[in-house]
């Protein structure tokens, strides 16, 4: 299946971006039986977006039909483009193969809703 | 004075004082009419605050919203295509998206869906609230057995936007709607309208209609800016207005300025509010400066004699 991890940067070694609707690169792992088969860095156009940057990047994730992606934030309209194509979201800290490997052994947490401040 | 009077309290800047002219105008008025007060800073309602009113829930304010019957949906796109407050997320093979908080009820997705699946429901845009603050008539002030049966009452109406969403001018213009509805029942003499800052659209939602407008400033040259930016306003609908100058004395040479710019354009300068402890006081404390130092009641029955139509 595929992930997607919003990242600071192009390569494995990189860290998983404190955001994710504006994170520089997204990197897309294919993962098979508990392996990262290939992956590819994508730069986040919506990056420097002035607005609806959250939904333009959750469409990008629909687009390339992943089933879950990992950050460490997420905002409260990419995550409800993304519930709604089924997109599970788990949050991960550190470095990108860490977190992948993190994935693929059942240790991340998944996001059930936008933590959001409550009035 | 005319009956069904309506006064919007407006200024341009925030923090010049119109809630507190608004709330101090209403209580005063209360001591011979009736008065209905509408709190149409939808955002940052503060009125029932200033007036330490608990407000009940009146009404819900609603907006149209799409509502997608995908069994109908041939995953066209169409809906996305035309949606310009991108509200509806559309990839190839899928069903589309939709995000309720971008959506401003524009309904253009039901009139471009071929197959008719999308239909119209409704989202809920913010909240109208009700309440009212007794006011004593002074004569009878320290009888307290009497006072159960001669208050007289500010009737508040407030409006309150929903978090997140954008359209504060139609909340503001939903709670004019009740606010007319709920007089036919309370039959109040005037209707003081407590707008937002700025000049934007919940602003004249706030102004429409009315028949006069008080502008409320202090004496320095931001608020001078914004109170002829919202005087503009005033002017092109033709309501007839005055101003009040908070804290005065903060600025005696500004002042001037102020008092040149009226006299210049022929505006009525209603009265002025010194800078006391005492308006400090009445925030804190939750009630209207009046009853903090009766002393005020003179200045904002100036006001009120001043406001000429």
């Amino acid at each position: 299946m595929k992930i997607a991890i919003s990242s600071t940067g192009e390569k494995l070694t990189d860290k998983v971006s404190e955001v994710f609707a504006r994170c520089p690169y997204f990197i897309i792992a294919e993962v098979e039986e508990g392996k990262v088969k290939e992956f590819e860095a994508i730069k986040n156009e919506s990056e420097n977006q002035m607005s609806g940057a959250g939904i333009s990047a959750a469409q990008l994730m629909a687009e390339k039909n992943v089933t879950a992606i990992i950050t460490k934030n997420i905002g409260p309209r990419a995550f409800d483009v993304l519930r709604q194509f089924n997109i599970k979201v788990y949050s991960g800290r550190g470095k990108v193969k860490d977190v992948l490997e993190d994935f693929t052994t059942r240790k991340l947490e998944e996001v059930k809703e936008d933590k959001c401040l409550k009035i | 004075m005319p009956q069904n009077m309506k006064i919007a309290v407006t200024g341009g800047k925030g923090g010049v004082g119109k809630s507190m002219v608004a709330t101090s105008l209403a209580v005063e008025f209360a001591k011979k009419q009736r008065v209905l007060l509408v709190d149409a800073d939808a955002e940052c309602p503060n009125d029932h605050l200033l007036l330490s009113i608990k407000r009940k829930k009146y009404t819900t304010v609603y907006q149209p919203i799409p509502k997608f019957n995908y069994k109908k949906c041939v995953k066209c796109g169409k809906c996305a295509l035309v949606c310009k407050q991108n509200a509806i997320v559309f990839v190839k093979g899928k069903y589309p998206a939709f995000l309720k908080d971008a959506c401003i009820g524009c309904k253009v997705c039901i009139v471009a869906c071929p197959t008719g699946a999308i239909t119209e429901t409704k989202k809920e845009i913010g909240k109208i609230y009700t309440g009212h603050y007794n006011v004593y008539p002074v004569k009878y002030a320290l009888r307290r057995n009497l006072r159960s049966k001669l208050f007289n009452r500010v009737n508040l109406v407030s409006s309150e936007l929903k978090l997140g969403e954008l359209a504060s001018g139609e909340v503001v213009a939903e709670v004019r709607k009740y606010s007319d509805k709920l007089n036919e029942k309370i039959k109040a003499d005037i209707m003081v309208i407590d707008s937002s800052p700025g000049i934007g659209c919940p602003v004249i939602a706030s102004l429409v209609g009315t028949d006069y407008i008080i502008g409320v400033t202090e004496p320095t040259p931001s608020a001078l800016f914004d109170l002829k930016r919202v005087l503009y306003l005033a002017n092109h609908f033709k309501i007839k207005h005055g101003i009040v100058i908070n804290k005065f004395d903060l600025a005696k040479n500004f002042y001037k300025e102020i008092e040149k710019f009226a006299k210049i354009n022929k505006i009525l300068i209603l009265g002025k509010i010194p800078y006391k402890k005492d308006f400090v006081d009445s925030t804190i404390k939750m009630k209207p400066v009046v009853e903090i130092n009766p002393k005020y009641q003179v200045l904002f029955q100036e006001i009120i004699s001043n406001i000429n139509l």
